[in-house]
């Protein structure tokens, strides 16, 4: 098995649309990852008077004149410390936020999760598709044909090549922002550094496990295009069944608010029927919150149930 | 080392289920070179591809090295090479590539990879990537890979299909010479010279059915239909198939009768009162035994 494991993987490495997916992932973090410095760097009145014009420099002038109507706590400050006082108030109005891992936990961290998972859903579908494609899986079967490992195989490639990738990188991304928050002498609370971290382990869970599904799906439906066409059409197809039957507690079922609440902790996911159903008081939130324990279970369902369809299917089904 | 019995493959379609192979009976022996012929559609790669477990048979059993198929596949694989329809690698890939994945999954070192190319004659354009090969490369790298296993059994559906008539010549030259070397082959085939230059045994199958088996020498010899020449050649024609006999078109004034039994043919006429001028049998090659065999069957007749 580790055999096939290592074919697998090498396979997996010489094919350029997959590897091309997957420097897409990586590239699109490294973009995430400058985005997130540039907007969180400091900024003189100087830079922000160009972005803004003089509307910047009047504020500025009139919390030299008017402290106290700005916020200055200490209106009798030397000038140069009023001065700074009013530069800061006036960054905080106009300028960038500073860099918060916390925050940054639930904005670009989970931006860099779904770029990776997607670059990697498509990088599993391709690998798979390639083989049904060129019709080279008979010719695999013929030098090993215990279909199961072969299955096996292949879907522990996508799943440790995706889950190693995914995890460097989210590790470099975090220990960047780490890097920069510290080169900035910002403040950084307890905690947020290993729930950084931890987010990292998780984002690389679920761009394996989306890897390992991408895979699946298409050893079940043999057609990269197939399968491409079923994940949009089944998007398209909930949106449009939730607005034309007027369901309004789907949410909580769909992938997003899962993927949401296994990578930050929770998603409140909209529910306008839970009021209805314990009875309507006027008071009631429409709204149910979802676990990261939600996600797990409905991602490892999701897996499983697909999993298991596609390897029946490739051990039972004749092979072109 | 092959034995099938009593094979059938059935496919459900929109006009109910269709049958590919209809109750295939194949033996093939260790050493021989056997041929395994039949029009196009009669169900010659199915069965290879049932053989080699690409596709489940509905019913009927299969046996490689003695060794039930596809239960015991696993065990035999290793000392079976097969080539089935056209060659299929990842186009993106080297020929060599290609070959070291098929060997690394089964343990093969490298070098035999190197060896397998020099075999087939595509030292030097091993790294050339497989989308840019011609179809007589493709055909070479996957005889290449069968090779990789050193196999005890060849199974080459249509090895020739497409390659110039060098490259021909060189498959049937590698063919031949495993055949000398001791390894069984099993050659699936429509080109009826190759398999008579090729091969020692034989079984020719048509409608997914066996018509008929043996030595090459006994079906080239065999006798399976004869010409009629008549002074009234439609009488002799209604009376014939009056009684139930394949007639088709001969040579000039002549008729063409699929029977191996002359005796049927002058019993009918004479009873007709149609006076024979001619009666001579047709044979002498494979290519005539194998028109006789599967027209008889594309007509209704049964295998012989």
């Amino acid at each position: 098995m580790i055999r096939l494991l290592r074919v697998e993987l090498t396979r997996l490495l010489w094919r350029r649309a997959a590897v091309a997916l997957m420097a897409l992932g990586v590239v699109a973090t490294v973009a995430i990852f400058v985005g997130t410095v540039l907007t969180t760097s400091e900024q003189s009145i100087d830079d922000l008077v160009d972005d803004y014009g003089t509307v910047v420099s009047d504020e500025y002038a009139d919390c030299l004149q008017h402290p106290r109507q700005h916020g200055v706590p200490d209106v009798t400050l030397p000038e140069d410390q009023l001065a700074t006082a009013c530069e800061q108030l006036v960054a905080q109005s106009w300028g960038h936020s500073q860099l918060d891992l916390v925050e940054q936990r639930g904005g670009s961290g989970v931006a860099v999760i779904v770029m990776l998972t997607l670059a990697l859903l498509l990088a599993g579908t391709t690998f798979a598709g390639h083989d049904w494609n060129t019709g080279s899986m008979a010719n695999q079967l013929l030098f090993e044909p215990r279909r199961s490992r072969v299955w096996g195989a292949k879907l522990a490639a996508v799943v440790v090549a995706g889950g190693a990738l995914a995890l460097a990188v989210l590790v470099a991304y975090w220990t960047g922002l780490y890097a920069v928050a510290s080169s900035r002498d910002l403040v950084i609370p307890d905690q947020a550094v290993s729930a950084a971290y931890k987010q990292a382990v998780l984002g690389a869970l679920l761009v394996a496990g989306a890897a390992g599904l991408g895979y699946a799906l298409t050893m079940l439906l043999r057609s990269t295009v197939g399968t491409l066409g079923l994940l949009f059409g089944a998007g398209v197809v909930g949106i449009v069944l939730t607005q034309a039957l007027g369901v309004t507690s789907l949410e909580r079922f769909m992938p997003w608010g899962n993927f949401t609440a296994f990578a930050i902790g929770t998603y409140e996911a909209y529910d306008y029927d839970s009021c209805f159903s314990t009875g309507y008081d006027g008071g009631c939130e429409p709204t149910v919150l979802l676990h990261r324990a939600d996600g797990a279970v409905y991602f490892v369902v999701l897996l499983t149930v697909l999993a298991l369809f596609s390897l029946l299917a490739f051990r039972r089904r004749d092979v072109p | 080392m092959v034995e099938i019995r009593g094979l059938r493959k059935e496919y459900a379609g929109r006009k109910g289920h269709q049958v590919a192979v209809a109750d295939l009976d194949l033996t093939v022996r260790e050493g021989e070179v056997h041929g395994f012929l039949g029009p196009n559609g009669s169900g010659k790669t199915t069965t290879i591809r049932m053989l080699l477990g690409l596709a489940t048979a509905t019913r009927g059993s299969m046996s490689l090295f003695g060794l039930p198929v596809p239960e015991q596949l696993p065990a035999v694989v290793g000392r079976v090479g097969a080539v089935v329809e056209s060659p299929k690698f990842s186009p993106n890939f080297t020929g060599r590539q290609n070959l070291l994945l098929l060997a690394r999954s089964v343990g093969v070192p490298d070098a035999r990879v190197d060896s397998a190319i020099e075999t087939v004659g595509l030292h030097g354009r091993e790294k050339g990537r497989y989308k840019t090969y011609s179809l007589g490369m493709k055909q070479r790298l996957a005889i290449a890979a069968t090779l990789l296993k050193d196999p005890r059994l060849l199974i080459l559906d249509e090895p020739t299909n497409g390659l110039d008539p060098a490259g021909i010549r060189e498959v049937r030259e590698v063919i031949r010479g495993l055949g000398e070397a001791g390894v069984t082959v099993l050659l699936s085939s429509h080109i009826l010279a190759e398999v008579q230059q090729v091969c020692t045994t034989a079984t020719i199958i048509g409608s997914g059915r066996t018509l008929a088996s043996g030595s090459v020498a006994d079906l080239i010899g065999r006798t399976t239909s004869h010409r009629v020449v008549a002074p009234d050649l439609e009488a002799a024609r209604a009376a014939l198939v009056a009684a139930g006999l394949t007639v088709s078109d001969g040579e000039a004034g002549s008729l063409v009768v699929a029977t191996e039994q002359p005796g049927e043919i002058t019993r009918v006429l004479g009873q007709a009162s149609v006076w024979l001028t001619q009666l001579s049998p047709v044979g002498g090659d494979l290519e005539s035994t194998f028109l006789s065999l599967t027209e008889r069957d594309r007509m209704g007749g049964g295998p012989s």
